[in-house]
């Protein structure tokens, strides 16, 4: 408990120092980052195929490319992100400075999951360094606004400090992170807590500016009752039952392929697999058999002896799948192997919604296919359920996709294919019910972690203007108060004379009447 | 649970989406403001028995201002709720990708007593809007208003959808045990807390608008008697009752001697010799209200006012120097019609002191030197800030509303209320052909595959050459 008092006040303590306030510094953050997954790339991989038996191009492209592309997509940003952004005036404030300024939150929390225990601690962390702004130079009221113009980037930035605990299940990567965060990066700034419940518990006793949490919705209440007691605002990316429906007009055999690889990647372990597919019973034949070929090309004869396929990340959740695998029909799979956690990739038939497996989220190579008998079935059934982080439709028919995405609700949705919409950073990507709350990637990241601060300064003459607010009141300052109040002026330089023109002489008129 | 019939009665009504087309969502916002035209004499005068609010005032702060969000949110409505294309990446060029705004479903609006009406519909307006169920909760401390609301409101929307619940402290703790899909708060840091806890079981999201100690730094150069007109009006409107009014004066020795005078002179200006004969000042809300505001007038020295009448909950506009950091006054939100000032040598000391307490709802600084301004605008942080004026900022529907760390979380008003009640689904639409490109991501995994990957979808800075 004392050590994260300790970690959190001299975090703290750096961020009101207030040191991080140059652009500078924050780009040389993000680039000692960059820095840091390229030269210590090797090292990366080795732990997470430790953590997963994960081969290192399938580490690569899942969880290094992605951390790249938003580094580098956050470096191009950032100055555009985090300067003041002008709003429209109404006629009253016409002569005002309005604007909104983004500005840091303070100490942020990030706590990672297992499943891809690199990208799911880097990506935050690299929204919350992005984050924030200093407001502009103090300058004057028409010099600012020209500097403003040229210089985009006049806001200077400072970031959040932030605290990353990595999940502990995925020991050896929560080690590296821990390892090397430290000889890369500001060490006050950015400490790593390493550890499990007990730690990260005494962890969500102290006072946060934010917390995100990547995790199951279990963990994702008891982190926001915590939150609750310093009103931390929180971005909980939860998990839930992603449904995939399979229309009968649709080419199955491509269908099949993108759900394969979307649902056996990591072994089934990604927040956002499709976690059951609703088809027709017609087609259910069909499907199974896609899905056979399809792992044959994939992973060939012997799935177990294949490089590509990962394992099951320790025995507890080896043996909850397993479990989930009783009384079901097992038409592809079921092989298993308790010590090397191995689970082959499985597909069951013709399972009932009442059963185990179709309660709780399955994350694992195990994919119940539920039948029904419409597109209006299907819809009810993802309906009734909780909010999905994920819901997946594939048809040939744009019309019948537009309609199951307008008549449920989920995190997000991919059409005709399964995960994609993860890796397009200008979605925002996150759950909402039981599937989490807030969003992050690209410049989602950076408002999540980021106040935007509402900001009008005004003039201290023009006192006559003022007038109309004051008491005593009386029906015909209320009338032209309206007057001001509910016009909108956004018709260009000659729209704008006339108003101020305008806005003069009522204002002349009002301290005749009323002066 | 006492409300669970009618949780479910309201969810039923959700799911059979009848609050989805934009039509819909329309009607029942004209019919809003049709009660806004038809009930505002209603609206005065329960507003006037429940805290002796001056008809100026409620017209302003209770109608006019809803008025506003209403126009704006039914002129851009169709805007709002269009899907957003977003920026594609090279692999997705062809596809179709976008942000829907989906509604939540059944959500919780908790108003509170101090703007009764305009801090019940403004959330209202944005929940309608975003093609929610709403369960509306007036606040039970402004008994006519309340009474207004549950009695009128149901006869201008949808009953299915929208219901009006009274509930004190008690049945308002049973009503937050239901599950919402989101609930949006006004009210103080304590009972925040307590909702936010109660969201934490059922994971909904909630936007907290709550309250602090607004700092007022006035600087040496400024135009006095503007400052004193522009702080006595921000801080003694509804009597000092609203969340945003400037809590406390941080100045000089020298600009407190000239302030006094001019804040006399304002007070005069506005409610005449006898504030308490003005029918342009309010009153408080309540007698345990009343209790408090008056057990503070113990600290310090009062300079301007000080009268207090129990009977009417009449406490003049008051100014108290001499107040130090560790009175009662200085302890939590004043919401009442006392200002006290305290002494700093300079505006980094002003910063300093801002600084050192909790984030307020809004930040305001007086000067005619711009530099100065933003000065305390870039060295501290709060919901809001206005320079040389307060209150103003919330007027302007383009300008988020929010508190930050005690303050709050979340924002509204305009466009941001109904971002408040929407959630952006990310989507990508894709074709089915084009399956020869996938392949790269499939297995068996190689070095080439993972070349071609990387080469294509590399963000590359600019400046820097690329071939694809």
């Amino acid at each position: 408990m004392e050590r994260m008092q300790q970690v959190v006040s001299s975090a703290r303590a750096a961020f009101n120092s207030g040191r991080c306030r140059s652009l500078e510094f924050r780009m040389q953050q993000l680039k000692a980052l960059e820095r840091m997954v390229q030269e210590k790339e090797k090292e990366i991989l080795a732990a997470i195929e430790a953590d997963l038996h994960k081969c290192g191009h399938n580490a690569y492209s899942h969880e290094i490319l992605g951390v790249l592309g938003e580094l580098a997509l956050a470096m191009d940003k950032l100055p555009s992100w985090a300067a003041p952004q002008p709003v429209k005036k109404n006629l009253l404030t016409m002569r005002d400075e309005a604007y909104v300024c983004p500005e840091p939150l303070g100490v942020v929390l990030i706590i990672g999951a297992w499943n891809y225990p690199f990208v799911l601690v880097m990506q935050p962390l690299i929204g919350t360094i992005a984050a924030g702004g200093d407001p502009p130079q103090p300058l004057s009221f028409l010099e600012e606004r020209s500097r403003r113009a040229e210089q985009p980037c006049c806001a200077c930035l400072a970031g959040n400090a932030v605290v990353v605990k990595p999940s502990e299940i995925s020991e050896n990567t929560a080690q590296l992170v821990a390892d090397l965060l430290p000889q890369y990066l500001d060490r006050e700034l950015y400490p790593v807590v390493t550890g499990g419940v007990p730690e990260t518990t005494a962890l969500l006793t102290q006072r946060f500016d934010h917390i995100l949490y990547t995790g199951n919705s279990t963990v994702g209440k008891i982190v926001m009752a915590a939150a609750a007691k310093h009103l931390t605002p929180v971005t909980l990316e939860l998990g839930g039952k992603s449904p995939c429906y399979i229309d009968k007009d649709c080419d199955l055999a491509v269908a099949c392929r993108r759900i394969t690889w979307g649902k056996y990647m990591n072994c089934g372990q990604t927040c956002i697999a499709p976690d059951y597919i609703l088809c027709d019973p017609s087609i259910q034949s069909q499907v199974v058999e896609n899905i056979k070929a399809t792992l044959q090309e994939f992973y060939g004869e012997d799935v177990k002896s294949s490089p590509d396929y990962e394992r099951i990340i320790n025995k507890r959740h080896f043996k909850r799948i397993v479990g989930l695998l009783e009384g079901q029909k097992i038409a592809h799979g079921g092989q298993t192997d308790e010590a090397s956690c191995f689970i082959a990739p499985t597909v069951l038939t013709d399972v009932s919604p009442e059963s185990k497996v179709m309660e709780e989220e399955i994350f694992g190579p195990v994919l119940p296919i539920v039948t029904v008998k419409s597109v209006d079935e299907a819809i009810e059934f993802i309906s009734r359920r909780e909010k999905p982080l994920a819901l997946y439709v594939f048809s040939n028919n744009k019309k019948l996709i537009k309609r199951v995405i307008s008549e449920t609700s989920s995190g997000g949705v991919t059409g005709n294919d399964v995960i994609m919409h993860f890796f397009l950073s200008t979605l925002p990507f996150g759950g909402v019910g039981n599937s989490g709350m807030g969003a992050y990637h690209g410049k989602h990241s950076f408002e999540t972690f980021s106040h935007s601060r509402a900001c009008l300064i005004k003039d201290l003459k023009m006192e006559v203007v003022n007038k109309l607010r004051y008491p005593p009141g009386c029906q015909k300052k209320v009338d032209c108060a309206k007057f001001f109040l509910l016009k909108r002026f956004n018709k260009g330089r000659v729209g704008l004379a006339i108003l101020a023109l305008l806005g003069i002489v009522v204002a002349v008129v009002i301290k005749v009447s009323f002066g | 649970n006492p409300y669970a019939g009618l949780v479910s009665r309201l969810r039923a009504a959700w799911l059979s989406g009848k609050t989805r087309p934009v039509e819909y969502r329309v009607g029942q916002l004209e019919a809003l403001g049709r009660f806004l035209v038809e009930k505002k004499q209603d609206i005065l005068e329960a507003t006037a028995s429940d805290m002796g609010k001056p008809s100026f005032e409620a017209e302003f702060s209770e109608i006019v201002l809803c008025k506003n969000e209403l126009h704006e949110t039914l002129n851009n409505l169709s805007q709002w709720m269009k899907d957003e294309h977003v920026e594609k990446t090279l692999a997705t060029r062809l596809d179709s990708a976008f942000i829907r705004k989906d509604p939540y479903g059944v959500v919780l609006i908790i108003a509170p007593w101090n703007y009764p009406v305009y801090l019940l519909l403004g959330p209202l307006i944005g929940a309608i809007a975003a093609g929610n169920c709403v369960i509306i909760k007036p606040s039970e401390m402004t008994k006519n208003t309340e009474r207004l609301m549950a009695e009128a409101l149901p006869r201008y929307l949808d009953k299915d959808c929208f219901a009006v619940v009274t509930a004190g402290v008690q049945e308002t703790t049973r009503l937050l045990e239901n599950k919402f899909d989101y609930i949006f708060f006004t009210g103080n840091p304590f009972v925040g807390r307590v909702v936010m806890t109660a969201a934490a079981k059922h994971l909904t999201p909630v936007t907290l608008e709550l309250g602090g100690k607004n700092p007022c730094y006035v600087s040496d150069t400024c135009d006095v008697q503007n400052v004193a007109q522009r702080v006595a009006w921000g801080r003694f409107f509804n009597a000092g009752q609203t969340c945003i009014a400037p809590d406390y004066v941080l100045c000089s020795v020298e600009m407190r001697e000239k302030l006094l005078p001019a804040l006399r002179k304002a007070i005069t200006d506005f409610y005449g010799s006898n504030p308490r004969e003005s029918p342009d000042f309010g009153r408080i809300v309540g007698d345990k209200h009343f209790q408090q505001l008056q057990a503070l007038l113990r600290g310090g020295r009062v300079v301007i006012g000080g009268e207090t009448d129990e009977k009417e909950r009449y406490i003049a506009p008051t100014v108290l120097v001499d107040v130090q950091p560790s009175d009662p006054i200085m302890q939590e939100e004043i919401f009442g019609p006392l200002l006290p000032i305290i002494v700093v040598a300079n505006v980094d000391e002003a910063i300093d002191f801002i600084n050192s307490r909790e984030r307020p709802l809004a930040v305001y600084a007086f000067s005619s030197n711009d530099k100065v301004v933003n000065q305390v605008l870039e060295r501290t942080s709060s919901g809001g800030f206005c320079g040389n004026d307060t209150l103003m900022h919330v007027t302007l529907t383009s300008l988020p509303f929010g508190g930050t760390g005690n303050s709050g979380l979340g924002k509204y008003h305009g466009k941001f209320t109904f971002d408040t009640f929407t959630h952006q689904r990310g989507c990508l639409h894709r074709g089915m052909g084009r399956e020869v490109l996938n392949a790269l991501r499939y297995p068996p995994y190689n070095q080439q595959k993972l070349s071609v990957i990387r080469a294509a979808s590399e963000v590359k800075r600019k400046g820097t050459c690329t071939l694809l």
